[in-house]
């Protein structure tokens, strides 16, 4: 275990909470006791009035970077220019964490606004492991790769998504986000074993988890898991939780809240929930030594 | 299976036009088949960013109900999907959009009222920059002033229209009150950033010609011969210190004014 490796410092080893713009006010009203937050990067881009507010969380709290943006799986390349912004960003905020996704959303200059699939293959691993690196270049600092939730697999895909994913912090020092609940949302919609794909990953290499809701959607007699961050973490989630805390060691962890975001009280129950199962796992595990 | 840029347009072309037939081959879910789950991606997309442009153009969704809103925007995200990921910045070509569409021809003064939401959207998203330096100004010889070039702050857009965007606007706000709109008249409207957030001036037909000529970047003796054959009554100094107060002018180019003095 080189749990002692990864690059979070111990005031993030409880649970965060993503921070949405409804509840900023609230936030810089009352400064809740939270260990640290995560925003979407590209809210705060440029030096204007929302990075002067971020800066103003900042004062207090120790922020993580999440960007949706920089399309790292796209074929045409990685948006030099949203990178040059998310950089500006970094040197501002120094963040703790910077993260993206394990995913593309930009096809002839177009951004689709969406999480997009790719085929796990080795062109596709080629195209993540060079923007990537190219990201950490420009960023001088590791970038976390997330999990993405799916709702189909390609064809034409050679790998597991774990297998893919240790191969890129091979190739590229990259770190891993686990999405707990985007596990558990593949699994369901591909038939796939969720604690088998937590298994597979290079544990060494896990810096942050994240936690959301999810719905469940019934078509023709069949039921798909929709990941729309807009619900309490569900039962399952909470269980692969457990067994990736068992296998990882105690990360960073994140509460994501989407959509019908709710009263910030109801996130902060949530991340306080995350932290109770943490420690009673840390109980088990003192006992089990 | 295709190679990743043709599978990513494939992709493309499957969620934005719905021409799924080539990306069909290339996937499969075995709960709801390959169009079930290409769906869930596709309703993603389309709502998603029909959320983005309900946010940034509040007024005219409330002016046109919600469902019409959805169907503008999806034929607006159809023909011109953002082209990068800050999506505050998407929809600079809304109003021009809707401008052109037909089923909003009924509505010809839509697409002024969005300029305006677009103008204020700016107004709160652009950068800071600094605000003109007012000794240095005062400091010039007065011999040099007719020849200075003003830099206008990023968030500030000059907007007129032959409708009254401002008092529709003004009529749709929470909480709103039922009552009958005046649309004629027009309105020249100053959309900047102020302390507390973006705003909007009314300004007189003089006022409006000299800001516009400014920041076309015509010297300030030029603007004001502008603004004086608009109304002759037009006060150069009080109109160009009220620009200031409201930080409207970010800097000046004494430089140029000097190059040109004969």
């Amino acid at each position: 275990m080189t749990r002692d490796t990864k690059p979070a410092g111990s005031a993030l080893l409880r649970t965060g909470i993503g921070l949405r713009g409804p509840h900023v006010a609230t936030v810089l009203a009352d400064r809740p006791t939270v260990p640290f937050f995560e925003v979407h990067a590209e809210n705060y881009m440029d030096r204007g009035p929302a990075q002067d507010t971020l800066l103003a969380v900042r004062g207090d709290y120790p922020v993580s970077l999440h960007a949706v943006g920089l399309s790292l799986g796209s074929a045409e390349g990685i948006n030099r220019r949203h990178l040059a912004r998310l950089k500006q960003l970094a040197d501002a905020v120094e963040p703790a964490l910077v993260s993206d996704h394990l995913s593309w959303s930009v096809s002839g200059g177009a951004y689709l606004n969406d999480l997009l699939p790719l085929p796990y293959t080795e062109e596709a691993l080629a195209v993540m492991a060079r923007a990537i690196a190219q990201a950490q270049d420009a960023l001088k600092r590791p970038l976390l790769i997330e999990n993405p939730s799916s709702y189909l697999r390609f064809r034409g895909s050679a790998m597991h998504e774990a297998d893919f994913l240790a191969e890129l912090v091979r190739r590229t020092g990259c770190g891993l986000l686990v999405d707990v609940n985007n596990i558990v949302v593949s699994a369901h919609n591909l038939s796939l074993d969720a604690g088998a794909w937590l298994d597979r990953l290079p544990a060494h290499a896990v810096a942050e988890i994240h936690l959301a809701g999810h719905h469940r959607a019934e078509a023709d007699g069949e039921t798909m898991l929709i990941d729309d961050h807009g619900d309490r973490v569900a039962p399952q989630v909470w269980y692969l939780f457990a067994r990736a805390l068992e296998r990882f060691g105690r990360v960073p962890t994140l509460i994501e809240w989407d959509s019908n975001l709710p009263a910030f009280s109801v996130l902060l129950d949530e991340a306080r929930k995350a932290d109770r199962i943490a420690r009673s796992t840390e109980v088990r595990h003192a006992r089990a030594a | 299976m295709l190679a990743l840029p043709d599978l990513q347009d494939a992709f493309r072309d499957a969620l934005l036009d719905g021409n799924a037939k080539r990306i069909l081959r290339e996937i499969e879910n075995r709960r709801v088949g390959a169009a079930g789950a290409l769906a869930i991606y596709r309703n993603h997309v389309r709502l998603s960013l029909t959320a983005a442009l309900r946010t940034t153009f509040p007024v005219v969704c409330r002016l046109v109900d919600e469902r019409f809103f959805a169907f503008a925007a999806h034929a607006y995200i159809q023909a011109q999907p953002p082209s990068a990921p800050c999506l505050a910045e998407y929809g600079v070509s809304f109003p021009d959009f809707l401008a052109g569409f037909a089923p909003c021809r009924s509505l010809p003064y839509i697409a002024d009222v969005a300029r305006l939401e677009w103008a204020l959207n700016l107004a709160q998203i652009a950068p800071h920059a600094p605000t003109l330096d007012r000794a240095a100004l005062a400091a010039l010889p007065a011999e040099a002033l007719p020849r200075v070039v003003f830099t206008f702050s990023p968030s500030v857009r000059l907007l007129a229209s032959s409708y009254a965007v401002d008092r529709i606007w003004f009529a749709n706000q929470e909480p709103v009150q039922a009552g009958v709109v005046e649309l004629g008249g027009g309105a020249r409207l100053q959309v900047y950033r102020a302390v507390d957030g973006a705003a909007f001036d009314t300004l007189e037909p003089a006022e409006f010609l000299f800001r516009q000529a400014l920041q076309r970047g015509l010297t300030l003796g030029e603007a004001a011969e502008i603004a004086a054959a608009a109304d002759p009554m037009f006060d150069l100094a009080l109109d160009l210190r009220r620009m200031m107060q409201e930080g409207i002018l970010s800097s000046f180019n004494p430089a140029q004014a000097k190059e040109m003095t004969p």
